[in-house]
C-alpha cells in the first residue's frame, strides 16, 4: 500500500531523471525541440551570475509577443478608419482584450530592454571577441547578427508604435520621418518609402502593418535561428572559454540499440562514436538545462503578466494632423536620439540648422558603426573573453559604460524632464497645464 | 543548484497559477456588472419580473455605422427604452420623453451624438469622458453648473447645434436662440467671417468650434478653469481684457448672453453627416442645390455657406420694398434702421463717446456729405488714398471694414446723421 502510493506521488511529481549519459544525450537529440541544445552544458553557462539567462528571457518575451501578436491579428483592423476604434473595443468590450493588448505592450516594452541589456553584458563579458582556440568558431559573426537584432526588435516595436492611430503614434511616426527627411540627398527618399508617400495616411498605415506581422517578424526569427546556431558552432557560450575545460577523447564502440541505415547491414565493422568527456564540471543538458530554460520562462511570463496588471497600455486622442499633442515624443527607446536632436539644433540669427541630421542620423549611424567595428579593433587578450570586468578591458569598459549612461540620461530627460513646448522641467517640478475644451 | 531550480519551478507555476486567476477575475467583474444586477432588482420591482426577464444583459450596444458610433451607454443605462421606470434614480431611469424625441430615435442616432462621452467605454469615467485623451466630454447638468447655466442641462445645445447650425429658432434650444439673435443684431458678420461671409477684422469663427484649446491666450484670464469654455465666456464679457488691443468692443453681455455667444461658437465644428441627418431646413434647401458635385461633407460644406447669403437676401428684401416704395419721407428712419442692423453700433456711437472708432456726433458738419458718401462707399480704398481717411486710421489702428450698401441705404445714412446733428 505505501509503495503503491509512493509510486503514485512519483508519478504525479515525475521529473525525468536520465540513468546514464548516452540516455541523457539520446534525449536532447532526439527531440526536435531540443536538439539545438548540447548533450552536456558546463554550470557556469547556464548560471545566472555569468549570462543572466537573458537570451532565454529575450526568448521568451518574443514567445509571448508571438503569441498575443497572432491572436491581436484577428481583432485589429489597419485601416485609418477602423484602427483606433478596434484598439477601443479591445480594451472596453472585447472578452480579455485589454488583457492581449497589454500584454502584447508590456512584453514589447521588456523585449527592447533586455536586448540592450544583453548587448551590454555581451561588451562587459567580452563575449564578442575571437578567439584562435575553438576550430570553427568565430565569435564577433554572433556580434553582428546581435546588433542586427536589435535594430529589427527596435523596428517591430516602433512599428508596432504606429498601428493603434492614435495621436502617440502618428505624432512619434512623425517625429522619426522629419529625422529621416533631414538626411541630405536621400532624406526625401527614405521618407517616402518609410510614411508611402508624402502625409502619413492609410499608405504609412498599411505597410507599417506589414512590416510589423509578417516582413520583420519572419526576419527576426531567422536572425535568432542563426544566433542560437552560432553560439552552438562557436563551442557555447563564452564563458566556456575561460574556463579551461579538458576534453578527454573516448572512442566507443555503439551498442546496438538501434539500426541505422546501412550501418547496420555492412558486416565486420562495427561504428565507433567519438565521444569526449568534459571534466568535472559538466552536466547533462537534460534536464538541467531544459529545466533551467522552462524556469525562465514561468518565471518571465509571470513578471511580464504582472506588469500587464500594473501598467495599462495608452490610447490617446484618434490620430489626426490638425493638431500636435504637447510635447510630442517618440517612444522611449528613441527619446534619447529625439533629445539630441533637440539639443544639436543650432540656431544661427534666425538661420536654424536642423538637429535632425546630426542627432538623429550621425550620432546613432557612428555608433553602430563603432560597435560593429569594435571587436576587429579590440586587441584584449584571449584570457578577457567571457569574463565579467576583465582587467585589460577597464578602459573600454569604461568607456562603453559612459556612453550606455549617456544614452540612458538622454532617455531620461526627455521622458520625464521634457514638459509641454519641450521646457526643461526638474522631477519635482509641476509642468504647466495645457488648457482642455470644457 | 538544481535543486532549487526545481523548488523555484513549483514556486514560479504556483504564481502563474495565482497571476491566471487575477486576470480571470478582473475580466469577470467589470463596473457595469454590478449596475446590471441592480437595474434587475429594481426593475423587476417596477415593471414586474417577466418584463425585466426579458431585458438584455452583457454588454450592450447602440451601433449606427452611418455616423460610425458605437454607444454602448446602455450597458448600464438599460432602462432608456423601458416606459415604466421613469422614476428610478438614475443611470437606471427611462429617457425623457421630450417633444422632438420622436425624430431622435435611439436606434438611428444612438447617443453620444447628442450628449457626448465615449461611447466605446464600458467604465463611468472613460464613458462619461471625463478622461484624459478624450476630448467630448459628456455635456450634462455638472457641466453647465460648472460654468454657472442658468438651465446647466441645456449645455448640450452646443451638441444640437453643431448639425442644426443652419436652422432658426429651434425649439428647446433657448441658449442657441438667443445667441443666434446676439448674432443677427450685433452684426458679428462686419468684422467676422462666419460661413464664409463677413469682414475680416477679426478672426474667421466658421469653425471656432474645433479650434486647438492651446491656441488660446490664457495670459489675462483670471478667474476659472483653463478652457476654451472659459476663454470665450470671458472674452465675450470683456474682449480688450483678455485680448489686449483687441478691436472688439464690449457689447455688455449679460453673464446668460456671453455664456450662449459661447455654446453657439462651440457648436461651430466641422461635421461629416450622411445626407439622411442633414436637418431639414427651409432656407438651406431653397433654390435647388447643384446636385451631386463632391462628398456629403462638402455638399454639407457648401450648404451651410449659402444659407447665410441667403437668409440676408430675405431679410433686405423687405427693408428695399418699404424704401421704394416711401422714398423721402421714410428717409431717416430708413437710415436709423440702417445704422442699427448693419453693424454700425458695433464700433460707432452717436453723442456717446468713442468705441472702436469715432463718435459720429457732428460728422456732418465736420465731413461733406459728398466726402460722407464717397467713405461709404469706398471705404477701403479711401484708406489708401484719401489724406483725411488715412490720418483717421493711424489714430484708431483699427480700418473700418468695406461695408456692402447702396446708395439708397448710404444716403438715408447721411440723411439720419444730418437730422441728428440738426437736433441739437
Amino acid at each position: 500500500m505505501r509503495e503503491r502510493l509512493k509510486r503514485i506521488i512519483r508519478k504525479l511529481t515525475w521529473t525525468y531523471n536520465p540513468a546514464t549519459e548516452r540516455e541523457a544525450s539520446d534525449s536532447t537529440a532526439r527531440n526536435f525541440l531540443l536538439h539545438w541544445f548540447p548533450a552536456k552544458v558546463t554550470a557556469k553557462s547556464m548560471s545566472f551570475s555569468y549570462s543572466m539567462l537573458l537570451g532565454t528571457i529575450i526568448l521568451t518575451l518574443f514567445s509571448i509577443l508571438t503569441v498575443t501578436g497572432l491572436i491581436l491579428m484577428f481583432l485589429y483592423v489597419p485601416s485609418v478608419e477602423r484602427a483606433y476604434w478596434s484598439i477601443k473595443d479591445l480594451e472596453f468590450a472585447i472578452p480579455y482584450g485589454w488583457f492581449i493588448r497589454d500584454l502584447h505592450r508590456v512584453a514589447a516594452q521588456l523585449m527592447v530592454a533586455v536586448v540592450f541589456i544583453h548587448l551590454v553584458r555581451v561588451f562587459l563579458t567580452g563575449a564578442y571577441k575571437h578567439s584562435e582556440k575553438i576550430v570553427g568558431s568565430y565569435r564577433p559573426l554572433n556580434w553582428w547578427i546581435g546588433l542586427a537584432l536589435l535594430i529589427v526588435t527596435m523596428l517591430l516595436s516602433y512599428t508596432g508604435y504606429l498601428l493603434p492611430w492614435d495621436q502617440l503614434a502618428l505624432w512619434a511616426i512623425t517625429i522619426g520621418d522629419h529625422i529621416a527627411l533631414s538626411a541630405p540627398i536621400v532624406g526625401a527618399a527614405i521618407s517616402k518609402v518609410l510614411i508611402g508617400g508624402t502625409i502619413i495616411d492609410q499608405n504609412t498605415l498599411i505597410r507599417w502593418y506589414v512590416a510589423h506581422v509578417f516582413f520583420l517578424p519572419v526576419i527576426i526569427f531567422l536572425l535568432i535561428l542563426w544566433h542560437m546556431w552560432r553560439i552552438r558552432k562557436d563551442g557555447g557560450l563564452a564563458v566556456v572559454e575561460a574556463l579551461g575545460i579538458e576534453r578527454i577523447r573516448e572512442d566507443k564502440v555503439v551498442a546496438k540499440a538501434k539500426t541505422y541505415s546501412l550501418m547496420g547491414i555492412v558486416t565486420g565493422i562495427t561504428p565507433t562514436i567519438t565521444q569526449y568527456r568534459v571534466r568535472g564540471t559538466a552536466v547533462s543538458s537534460s534536464p538541467n538545462l531544459t529545466r533551467r530554460v522552462l524556469l525562465t520562462f514561468v518565471l518571465v511570463t509571470a513578471a511580464a503578466m504582472a506588469l500587464t496588471f500594473l501598467f495599462k497600455a495608452p490610447l490617446e486622442e484618434p490620430a489626426s494632423l490638425m493638431w500636435t499633442p504637447n510635447p510630442a515624443k517618440a517612444p522611449w527607446y528613441f527619446l534619447w536620439l529625439q533629445e539630441l536632436v533637440a539639443d544639436t539644433t543650432i540656431r544661427l540669427k534666425g538661420l536654424t540648422i536642423s538637429g535632425g541630421f546630426v542627432g538623429g542620423i550621425i550620432i546613432p549611424t557612428v555608433l553602430l558603426l563603432f560597435a560593429a567595428a569594435w571587436p576587429l579593433i579590440d586587441r584584449t587578450p584571449d584570457q578577457a573573453i567571457g569574463v565579467w570586468f576583465h582587467k585589460s578591458r577597464r578602459l573600454q569598459n569604461a568607456v562603453f559604460l559612459l556612453v550606455c549612461a549617456v544614452i540612458i540620461a538622454l532617455i531620461y530627460v526627455g521622458a520625464v524632464m521634457r514638459g509641454p513646448y519641450w521646457h526643461l522641467y526638474m522631477p519635482w517640478q509641476q509642468w504647466i497645464k495645457m488648457p482642455t475644451r470644457f | 543548484m538544481f535543486k532549487r531550480d526545481s523548488w523555484m519551478l513549483v514556486i514560479g507555476g504556483g504564481l502563474l497559477f495565482a497571476l491566471t486567476l487575477v486576470m480571470i477575475y478582473k475580466e469577470n467583474n467589470p463596473g457595469w456588472k454590478q449596475y446590471q444586477s441592480t437595474f434587475a432588482h429594481i426593475a423587476s420591482l417596477t415593471i414586474g419580473q417577466d418584463r425585466a426577464r426579458t431585458i438584455d444583459r452583457g454588454i450592450v450596444q447602440i451601433y449606427v455605422p452611418s455616423l460610425n458610433r458605437v454607444d454602448r451607454c446602455v450597458t448600464c443605462h438599460q432602462g432608456y427604452d423601458i416606459p415604466g421606470m421613469e422614476k428610478a434614480r438614475e443611470p437606471f431611469t427611462t429617457h425623457p420623453d421630450l417633444p422632438f424625441m420622436k425624430y431622435h430615435t435611439f436606434s438611428k442616432f444612438g447617443c453620444t451624438i447628442c450628449h457626448g462621452g465615449q461611447g466605446y467605454a464600458t467604465t463611468v469615467k472613460a464613458a462619461h469622458g471625463l478622461v484624459e485623451h478624450w476630448d467630448e466630454p459628456l455635456l450634462d447638468r455638472n457641466l453647465g453648473e460648472k460654468y454657472g447655466l442658468e438651465q446647466p442641462g441645456h449645455i448640450m445645445e452646443i451638441n444640437c447645434n453643431t448639425c442644426h447650425r443652419d436652422n432658426r429658432n429651434v425649439e428647446w434650444m433657448d441658449y442657441i436662440n438667443q445667441a443666434e439673435g446676439l448674432v443677427k443684431e450685433k452684426n458679428c458678420a462686419v468684422c467676422h467671417i462666419i460661413n464664409g461671409q463677413g469682414g475680416k477684422i477679426g478672426p474667421d469663427l466658421t469653425f471656432e468650434g474645433d479650434k486647438n484649446p492651446e491656441l488660446f491666450d490664457f495670459t489675462n484670464i483670471k478667474h476659472g478653469p483653463k478652457t476654451a469654455f472659459n476663454w470665450l465666456y470671458q472674452h465675450f464679457k470683456d474682449p480688450a481684457d483678455v485680448t489686449k488691443g483687441s478691436a472688439m468692443p464690449n457689447f455688455g453681455f449679460t453673464d446668460e448672453q456671453a455664456r450662449a455667444l459661447t455654446m453657439l461658437v462651440l457648436s461651430w465644428k466641422k461635421i461629416n453627416l450622411p445626407y439622411e441627418f442633414i436637418p431639414k431646413t427651409g432656407i438651406a434647401r431653397a433654390g435647388g442645390r447643384k446636385g451631386t458635385e463632391g462628398t456629403e461633407e462638402t455638399r454639407g460644406a457648401k450648404q451651410a455657406v449659402r444659407s447665410l447669403p441667403q437668409e440676408e437676401v430675405t431679410t433686405k428684401t423687405p427693408e428695399q420694398k418699404s424704401a421704394t416704395q416711401a422714398p423721402g419721407a421714410g428717409l431717416q428712419a430708413k437710415g436709423k434702421e440702417v445704422f442699427e442692423t448693419k453693424g454700425c453700433t458695433a464700433c460707432h456711437t452717436i453723442g456717446k463717446g468713442k468705441l472702436v472708432g469715432p463718435d459720429l456726433k457732428g460728422v456732418t458738419k465736420t465731413r461733406t456729405a459728398r466726402w460722407l458718401a464717397d467713405w461709404l462707399k469706398n471705404t477701403t480704398k479711401m484708406q489708401a488714398t484719401d489724406p483725411i481717411a488715412k490720418e483717421l486710421l493711424q489714430e484708431y489702428k483699427v480700418p473700418m471694414p468695406q461695408q456692402d450698401l447702396n446708395s439708397e441705404e448710404i444716403d438715408a445714412l447721411i440723411d439720419y446723421f444730418r437730422s441728428k446733428d440738426a437736433g441739437e
